[in-house]
């Protein structure tokens, strides 16, 4: 017969155990899209940096349905394996898009740093909500993330989109490889 | 309630690849390194154990290629989902008293 205190450590270690694989599944579920969509940062911020607005805004159109078409792709990739289906993912990227029309509609952005300021906060918003449940590392993404963000609006505002290219896509790019290792 | 706990799992190095695998989403495998990292034990240790609850029926062992390097995975089986969930129980009536 076990004691009490014995018990009581047994379930603690479990329980711990329990949360360190949720966090390194989560992770490793996460970070083929955070590489995938740093890339794409890395493209459309460095197209903003170096093209017209306009054509700006087509290579972004083009990143965006790229961009939504492979992760959907990967998340029902991934739902195979255990007979499921991905389509949360493209769901989850449609809701994304319809939100950031439907602020846009009312507060409209009166320039460009405006409109490439807005996803990355989004994202850091929503990272710092998952990482609330799925690990510490979902934080810091968002916490440095808001703060490139911000602080390249606000004191580097002629060097944003191509800082926003290089720290932001970068920072993507880097923390998808970091969860990819658990 | 029985009268001790499920002596397969009742062993530190099970107990956490039970549990590891229990956080898992159903059917959702887990290769062989990462659960390692996880439970944070050698290779030959790890390896020992998970002949053990294999044999038990409590988790499936799936040997295949992956980029042309053999790759083990894992994974709960539903008596061994039951099993830990009665593990688990155990415990906490026993606490309970």
């Amino acid at each position: 017969m076990i004691t009490t205190r014995e018990a009581t450590d047994v379930l603690r270690e479990a329980a711990t155990t329990e949360r360190r694989s949720a966090e390194a599944y989560s992770y490793s579920r996460s970070a083929p899209f955070l590489m995938l969509w740093g890339l794409i940062w890395i493209v459309g911020y460095g197209g903003m940096a170096v093209l017209p607005e306009q054509q700006a805004g087509w290579l972004w159109f083009a990143l965006s349905i790229v961009g939504t078409g492979i992760s959907i792709w990967l998340g029902n990739a991934r739902a195979k394996e255990r007979g499921g289906s991905g389509w949360r993912v493209g769901v989850l990227v449609m809701i994304a898009f319809a939100f950031t029309f439907a602020l846009f509609s009312i507060l409209r952005p009166t320039n460009a740093l405006q409109v490439g300021a807005f996803s990355p906060l989004l994202l850091s918003a929503i990272y710092a909500t998952i990482g609330l449940w799925q690990g510490l590392r979902f934080v810091l993404v968002a916490v440095f993330l808001a703060a490139v963000t911000l602080g390249a609006y606000f004191f580097l505002k002629d060097f944003f989109f191509i800082w926003m290219a290089l720290a932001g896509g970068g920072s993507l790019l880097l923390t998808g490889l970091w969860m990819r290792h658990g | 309630m029985a009268e001790q706990p499920d002596a397969l799992i009742h062993q530190p190095v099970r107990l956490k690849v039970m549990a590891a695998l229990k956080a898992l989403p159903s059917a959702e495998q887990i290769e062989f390194v990462r659960l390692r990292k996880i439970v944070d034990a050698t290779e030959g240790n790890l390896g020992a154990h998970i002949q053990t609850l294999e044999q038990a029926g409590y988790i499936a062992v799936e040997k295949d290629f992956a980029q042309n390097r053999p790759r083990t995975r894992v994974k709960l089986t539903k008596t061994g989902r039951r099993a830990f969930e009665d593990y688990v129980g155990y415990l906490r009536d026993l606490i309970a008293g």
